[in-house]
């Protein structure tokens, strides 16, 4: 998969709480580094699969 | 008159003895009110409770049955339903404590209702991000699971036989093994959300929680089927899923090896899982080793994508504050969350053809029994991936941990093969055995 934002966890957390500093006016007793690692992770996990082009996300 | 003595009375007998005319369901409702007068003090399990109402109808109920006449198949059952269905006239406390009193039942409760069942109450859940008072009948000092905690605690405690819960992640199957007893998440679409508050549309599921996968089995048949009201209902027409539970059989079952397993499970997890499989090859069953799709285990992380869906969900239940975990959702990028979609897809395919000979799956439920505290419900690690896959899965009680608390197993199936799930999830129970009425019985 090729999408245009960082691919490890690392880059995507790091993506993740910019976006999230640009979207929010984040208090400063928020731990946005918990709340998004997961997300950032599942971002990760993403980019590791190589899912065949037959598949559609609504075949569900 | 029901006595004391038959404690514990399950769904399906509860129902055959209304039937013979060995009980009414005023008399199972009265049943129904001594345990909850005697142990919800404790287990606070019960979010609202109409007992006007439920004995109103028990009385129309006793009044039918007198004459021969039954509803259906489940005629003078109480029930609870988690506090996330609608139900009418009752505020559904999910979408808010100041909400509006309900217009119609979900559909769920209300197949239920036209079917003879007798609604007492709704169970709780957490909500505000604050879990519970419930209390795990097994032990106060225990969380009874979450989020369906009430369903799980009131069925445990025998307040009644059966209650609906709903799952997203692991919220229907961890209650119920925490707790002691059986639970079904089916197949995606298996059973209509119609009036059901929702989490995430897409991964959640109606599920029901009972002492007997035969319970189980009685309450499918009744609420399962198409409805015009969710147009993510499976078409096929409702299967007779308690003819299953009258043709057990020796089940083909593939053992999930520890190393596949999402986190380390406890020893005595661990130990209780071992077991079963030695029993359940030793009663006859073809027990052999599976080895899972690698992708399967990114499952578990992807699933946090569709956190996207929480956030359209939750933009109208915003208040002020800092971003939370549903709010963090609005940040997905748009192609994850489709690639998650067909993740998703891909992901079901690898694992059904790694079912090929096989009737289930079987693992743990959860990591280990019930931890202490209620300030957290426990781990869904070992459901949540199935949830997000949308197949079918069931909890069977494996027994006791050392401590004293129950370990609940876990059984998967093919999309769509509820009816063969609950088939396989019968005959574990029947080699394994069911738990009996927790000690505060």
């Amino acid at each position: 998969m090729r999408l245009a934002v960082p691919a490890t966890t690392e880059e995507a957390l790091a993506w993740l709480v910019a976006r999230a500093h640009e979207t929010w006016d984040v208090r400063p007793d928020t731990d946005l580094v918990a709340v998004l690692t997961p997300m950032a992770r599942a971002m990760a996990a993403l980019t590791t699969l190589d899912i065949p082009e037959r598949i559609e996300p609504n075949a569900w | 008159m029901v006595s004391d003595l038959d404690l514990d009375l399950t769904a399906t007998e509860m129902a055959d003895l209304v039937r013979r005319k060995d009980a009414s369901p005023a008399e199972l409702l009265e049943r129904t009110v001594a345990r909850m007068k005697a142990h919800d003090p404790v287990v606070c399990a019960w979010s609202e409770v109409d007992l006007d109402h439920a004995r109103a109808v028990a009385r129309s109920l006793t009044d039918e049955a007198a004459h021969g006449r039954f509803r259906g198949p489940v005629h003078g059952v109480p029930f609870a339903a988690k506090d996330q269905f609608h139900v009418r006239g009752m505020v559904t406390r999910m979408r808010g404590a100041d909400s509006a009193p309900a217009d119609v039942d979900a559909t769920a409760v209300a197949r239920l209702r036209a079917s003879g069942a007798v609604l007492v109450g709704k169970t709780t859940m957490p909500l505000g991000g604050r879990p519970p008072p419930t209390r795990n009948p097994w032990h106060p000092d225990h969380t009874p699971g979450g989020t369906s905690s009430g369903s799980g605690a009131a069925v445990a405690a025998r307040m009644v036989p059966v209650a609906l819960a709903e799952q997203t992640a692991g919220s229907a199957l961890r209650p119920a093994a925490y707790c002691g007893v059986a639970a079904i998440k089916p197949t995606y679409g298996r059973i209509s959300r119609a009036g059901l508050e929702p989490m995430t549309w897409s991964r959640d599921h109606v599920g029901i929680i009972g002492l007997s996968v035969a319970d189980l089995a009685l309450v499918l048949g009744v609420i399962a089927g198409p409805d015009p009201d969710d147009p993510t209902s499976l078409p096929d027409p409702p299967a007779r899923y308690l003819d299953a539970m009258h043709q057990p059989r020796p089940a083909r079952i593939g053992l999930i090896g520890t190393r596949q397993l999402p986190a380390e499970a406890e020893p005595a997890m661990l130990d209780c899982t071992a077991s079963a499989a030695e029993r359940l090859a030793a009663a006859g069953g073809e027990v052999r080793p599976v080895w899972l799709p690698d992708e399967l285990a990114a499952a578990g992380s992807i699933v946090n994508l569709l956190r996207a869906e929480g956030a359209a969900l939750q933009e109208r239940r915003r208040g002020d504050g800092a971003p939370g975990s549903y709010w963090a959702g609005e940040l997905v990028p748009a192609p994850f969350y489709v690639q998650a979609r067909r993740a998703r897809v891909w992901i079901s395919e690898l694992v059904e053809e790694a079912m090929a000979g096989l009737d289930v799956l079987l693992m743990p439920a959860a990591p280990g029994a019930a931890p202490r505290g209620l300030e957290r419900t426990g781990s869904a690690q070992y459901l949540s991936p199935w949830s997000f896959l949308g197949l079918p899965t069931a909890t069977v009680s494996g027994g006791l941990a050392p401590e004293g608390l129950p370990l609940g197993l876990q059984l998967i199936a093919r999309r769509r093969d509820d009816a063969g799930l609950l088939r396989a999830a019968a005959w574990v129970e029947s080699v394994l055995g069911r738990l009996g009425p927790p000690p505060m019985s």
